[in-house]
């Protein structure tokens, strides 16, 4: 009951809680710049900013596996490795922060993938191994993670036991702001486990006295004097224990156990009257934990002490009705624990939120109970079956979403296939490689004509049209003259011949002067021809290629839809009976807690019944003369 | 039967016996059992990951071929002269993206996550792309800014990354465009 809340057990719960600070995102990316060097890389780092871990996964996952991160595969590791332990996937996560490790990479990234697998063996209870990788890490990493280390080696030591090495260890710690208090916690704890009661004590006074503002250190102050407090009861000092429960935040976490405490010092003290008011405030108090069932008792037993024994026969009558009434609501809780399709809505509204959504007893639906379950939803394994029911039912509506896809991708398929098909006669390919080769055969001869011309010096070949036109007038010119001379007079033929030798000599000047210029021209037209030639043969190619690759593209990717057709059925199928497994044992967790609480309800109702049987016994025995 | 006060007291006096019998009993029945529900839920995820990565590639190799996929990509290296509020992405003066950025976005953006504005497929040739970006620019006034590039799409992917920069000489943003091997 009470006290067995307050063990060191679960005192020490709190220093593994300091580890889960240390999430995903804090495991490379939170203390330091990243310059991106692959697009790739930017756009998975874009989505996990974003706590899009699921399409943050799928996209690292794709880079990996099509070399799209080649300058970043050392962060990408890391990244997947933090990823693959937020989705529970320890085996994974070892395997990727070992492959970093055996790469030898720099003393930065070997001491976070050692600080990593620490942390995976730590949760998989592999104590020595999580050791073994803690005594590996350097003095590289940051500050946070440094402190995240120290606690959990200590965690790790007091569990197996080494109290000497936990202690000597946290003594360290003490000179570090960041965790002071929690390590003086621990010390305290683990004094107490080394039954070093006034050591212990000491440590755990300090830390309930702490001026700290910090809610999470303010939590730590409570249990501290919690503890305290009850240690001092056990001890028969009441005096000094209803100081530390007087201590306690009246609305923290610890107040109800600091009143059940208070009343209780007060009637160690015999000081009954004194006792009544904490434990009926309690009894006042909503039914959420065992310390106000308690205190139902108390109340009657206080009274009972006080000799008022109508009042104290009333209270345990309605002690009586209470263990009864909330009996009642164990039992209706425990029928809708097995409410299968309760649990499944409950799933598929958690597949909508941030997949590192904290459960607390509020997202429980109203007919489990909730009040019941403050222990179970705050463990570990309740948060890890939860989140593998999240995440599973997230998988399976992704998975659902590619299985309707996978249709309009066989038609979509089916449609190329069948265009293909039809524009293949017309793509005629064997028809365009004669064409191309008369076309190279047509260049070959151009090519052997500007040599000619260039061999010969035939700068009239290199005429334009205009001039052709021109020298083709002068000759038919100087055919006419010809043909005249004899009929002509001799100094008029002159004056003629002269002046057709004349255009003849401009035309040819003409030409001559800008002769490389016309082979310049006439080059570079046979270059871009050459060009182009050889664009179109690259073209006719690719035809080629896509002739005898495309049937087999459209086979591949084919089979390929088929298998990952299959494979979705198959995982789908997988899904649901390991989903119905998972919520079995959750349903069995909340089973057991329930069934839990109704003993302590039972144990509780049993006192009532034999303390009111006694006191009706004692007044009936009074009546009698 | 014990009385309340016996009840209280033995768990009283468990206070400090309490640390020794709970560290003993740490619950190994119900983990065993946990250990190999949870390795078959972990291969579960894992294939189901594995296959998830194996469609979204064959997707992207049906619907984006390489020859003709373009990809544009945006990112913001520091972001004191500008917050990005939208963004319109035309190419050949077709409107192919809009976005309007959350605070979760730009906050990614501003960390150093680079988004994929947009994914496509597009003929060879040369092409235009016109990225218009708003926001508070600065001295917080609104402010709204057009970027062109002109690109050569060829057989193979091409990967344009927009990066607004800032001209801290000019106290200006600046708007360049990048393209990608």
């Amino acid at each position: 009951m009470l006290l067995k809340k307050m063990t060191v057990r679960h005192l020490l719960v709190l220093s593994v809680l300091m580890l889960t600070v240390t999430s995903a995102q804090a495991a490379f990316f939170e203390d330091r710049e990243i310059v991106v060097k692959d697009l790739a890389f930017g756009e998975i780092l874009y989505e996990f900013y974003q706590k899009n871990y699921f399409t943050a996964t799928t996209k690292l996952l794709i880079a990996r596996e099509l070399g799209r991160v080649p300058n970043h595969k050392k962060d990408a590791d890391l990244m997947l490795g933090g990823l693959y332990l937020s989705y529970g996937l320890h085996l994974e996560a070892e395997a990727v922060f070992g492959k970093l490790i055996a790469d030898g990479t720099d003393p930065l990234t070997q001491d976070k993938a050692w600080f990593n697998l620490a942390k995976v063996r730590y949760q998989k209870g592999q104590h020595d191994d999580a050791i073994r990788a803690i005594e590996e890490i350097g003095d590289n990493l940051p500050v946070e993670q440094k402190n995240d280390v120290s606690m959990m080696m200590t965690n790790l030591l007091m569990q197996k036991g080494q109290y000497d090495d936990a202690i000597a260890l946290l003594k360290k710690s003490l000179d570090n702001k960041e965790i002071s208090e929690f390590a003086r916690f621990n010390l305290g704890v683990a004094l107490f486990k080394q039954d070093n009661q006034i050591e212990g004590a000491e440590q755990l006074d300090i830390v309930g006295h702490s001026k700290s503002a910090k809610s999470d250190v303010k939590a730590l102050r409570d249990k501290a004097n919690i503890a305290l407090g009850y240690a001092l009861l056990a001890a028969e000092d009441p005096v000094k224990a209803k100081a530390y429960f007087q201590l306690v935040r009246v609305n923290g976490p610890f107040s109800n156990k600091a009143l059940l405490g208070l009343g209780w010092a007060n009637a160690m003290q015999k000081e009954y009257q004194k006792a009544m008011a904490p434990w009926i405030e309690l009894s006042r108090k909503k039914k959420t934990e065992s310390a106000v069932y308690e205190s139902l008792l108390a109340v009657a037993y206080g009274l009972e002490q006080l000799q008022a024994y109508r009042q104290s026969i009333q209270a345990y009558q309605d002690a009586i009705i209470t263990f009864k009434t909330e009996e009642d609501s164990i039992d209706n809780a425990l029928a809708a624990v097995r409410d299968n399709a309760m649990w499944d809505q409950l799933f598929f509204v958690f597949t909508q939120k941030d997949a590192q959504h904290e459960w607390s007893t509020a997202d429980l639906p109203v007919a489990l109970e909730a009040r019941f379950l403050n222990r179970i939803v705050a463990s570990n394994e309740f948060h890890e079956a939860m989140k593998n029911l999240r995440d599973m039912s997230f998988l399976h509506q992704n998975l659902q979403k590619w299985a309707h896809d996978i249709p309009a991708y066989q038609d979509m398929l089916a449609l190329r296939k069948s265009t293909y098909e039809k524009r293949l006669p017309e793509l005629a390919t064997d028809q365009g490689v004669y064409r191309l080769a008369a076309f190279r055969d047509e260049r070959n001869l151009y090519r052997e004509e500007m040599d000619r011309i260039v061999r010969d010096g035939d700068i009239i070949a290199l005429a334009t049209d205009k001039e052709r036109d021109q020298i083709d007038r002068l000759e038919k010119l100087k055919l006419k003259l010809r043909s005249a001379s004899t009929r002509m007079d001799p100094g008029k033929y002159n004056q003629f011949a002269d002046k057709y030798r004349l255009y003849r000599g401009l035309l040819e000047w003409d030409i001559g002067t800008t002769i490389k210029t016309r082979q310049w021209n006439i080059n570079k037209s046979l270059r871009m021809l050459d060009r182009e030639l050889q664009k179109t043969d690259y073209r006719q190619k690719e035809l080629q290629r896509a002739k005898y690759v495309a049937p087999r593209g459209f086979e591949g990717h084919g089979q390929q839809i088929d298998y990952y057709g299959k494979r979705i059925e198959e995982l789908s199928k997988d899904l649901v009976s390991i989903y119905d497994e998972q919520k079995e044992d959750l349903q069995l967790q909340v089973v057991s807690e329930l069934v839990t609480v109704r003993n302590s309800l039972t144990e509780y109702l049993d006192q009532a019944q034999f303390a009111l049987a006694r006191l009706q016994d004692l007044a009936s025995q009074e009546k009698q003369p | 039967m014990k009385s309340i006060k016996q009840l209280f007291w033995v768990l009283v006096v468990g206070l400090v016996m309490a640390p020794v019998v709970m560290s003993a009993g740490t619950d190994k029945e119900p983990q065993g059992r946990a250990v190999s529900l949870d390795d078959k839920v972990q291969k579960l995820k894992k294939e189901v990951m594995q296959l998830n990565r194996d469609l979204f590639i064959l997707e992207e190799e049906l619907l984006f071929p390489s020859n003709t996929q373009v990809a544009v990509f945006l990112s913001i290296d520091v972001g004191n002269y500008f917050r990005l509020d939208s963004v319109q992405l035309k190419v050949d003066d077709k409107v192919v993206a809009n976005h309007l950025y959350t605070k979760q976005e730009a906050d990614a953006l501003t960390r150093g996550g680079v988004q994929r504005l947009y994914l496509g497929n597009i003929k060879k040739g040369q092409r235009e792309l016109v990225a218009v970006f708003r926001g508070p620019g600065p001295n917080k006034r609104e402010y709204k800014r057009a970027t062109k590039h002109v690109f050569e799409k060829g057989s193979g992917p091409k990967y344009i990354e927009l990066k607004i920069t800032d001209v801290t000489r000019k106290l200006q943003p600046e708007f360049v465009v990048k393209e990608w091997e």
